[in-house]
């Protein structure tokens, strides 16, 4: 892809939490939560990883009486993007390679 | 409701209303999460980060290849709209610099001006060929061909040098003005000392809208590739 995906600490935190449960569909305020990310921060990533087509988005089914959440979950190629970036980044911190491991 | 609940659903509500067509389903998102969160102050905090997306200007995404004529449509518009505007821009500078020429007896003056009159038939021209190259849309069949149209599409996305051609037109009118201004017999006011400021926030502002333009354009063409690859 032309457009480089920037990777950031900040990227790498929330590909991280996305891959402490990659099945679950996950809400902005709780991936927000998660890494300390503050929304100004938090978002610009979910829709540069979005915009690569690392992400999928959904409305939240609506419940009675309370409006419908954005919810965000990786694609495979995310999966494996989050997955080699994970690793790098924690290679850089530990100076260790990392196997298997998702946190940072 | 308290008062600062009241303003983050405030800002969180101007957020939606003002994000750009492609950024509108975020904006909703942060707007809903912003409501899930219990804190007033968090609320208000999250509310105030989210107008970080209004700085993201972007189209809406093409879903289809049966929106491309239409998106074609809109850019032809655009871009000969705003080739209208640099022409008419041309003729007005080149023509007030003309009759400013005579009034200036230095050289400095004169250089000056001669600068903007140049720039600005070199400007008009060029605004006026953009114009003949882009055909008015209702007079061209290139809409009803999807193939043909999508290829023009993507051609007319990938020119990006118009942009940097305007951008030295404009830096000459800049230079040429200071020139004219430094030699003017009525030396230097408050204005003066302004306007070169002035200036070159409009430089900068006109370079972060060609980065956003490109980012815009290249956004665009990868859209219309992937759509092709779904269709083959």
């Amino acid at each position: 892809m032309s457009v480089k995906m920037r990777r950031s600490p900040q990227t790498a935190l929330v590909l991280a939490e996305f891959l402490s449960d990659e099945q679950e569909w996950r809400y902005g305020y709780d991936i927000s939560r998660n890494t300390g990310l503050k929304s100004g921060t938090l978002y610009p990533i979910l829709m540069r990883l979005a915009e690569h087509r690392m992400l999928k988005t959904s409305w939240e089914t609506a419940e009675t009486g309370r409006p419908p959440r954005h919810m965000y979950k990786l694609t495979k190629d995310g999966l494996r993007y989050a997955r080699e970036m994970v690793s790098v980044a924690r290679e850089l911190t530990t100076g260790e390679p990392a196997f298997g491991g998702v946190g940072l | 409701m308290t008062l600062i609940r009241m303003v983050a659903l405030t800002i969180s509500d101007e957020v939606v209303r003002w994000a750009s067509p492609g950024c509108k389903e975020w904006a909703e998102g942060l707007e809903r999460e912003g409501a899930v969160i219990e804190s007033d102050w968090a609320a208000l905090r999250w509310a105030i980060g989210s107008t970080r997306v209004l700085l993201d200007r972007r189209a809406a995404s093409l879903t289809s290849l049966d929106e491309v004529p239409a998106a074609t449509q809109k850019f032809v518009e655009t871009t000969r709209f705003k080739a209208g505007y640099v022409l008419a821009m041309s003729i007005m500078q080149g023509f007030f610099c003309s009759l400013r020429f005579f009034h200036f007896r230095n050289s400095l003056g004169r250089a000056g001006c001669t600068l903007v009159v140049l720039a600005s038939i070199l400007a008009g021209t060029y605004s006026l060929m953009e114009r003949r190259r882009l055909k008015e849309p209702w007079k061209d069949d290139i809409y009803d061909d999807l193939v043909a149209c999508t290829s023009f599409y993507r051609e007319q996305l990938k020119r990006f040098d118009s942009l940097w051609i305007y951008f030295s037109f404009f830096l000459c009118w800049m230079l040429g003005e200071s020139m004219y201004d430094s030699a003017s017999i009525y030396g230097y006011d408050v204005i003066d000392v302004i306007c070169p400021w002035i200036l070159v926030g409009m430089l900068l502002f006109m370079l972060l809208g060609m980065r956003q333009r490109k980012q815009n354009n290249q956004r665009r063409i990868e859209e219309i590739d992937a759509l092709l690859a779904e269709r083959e």
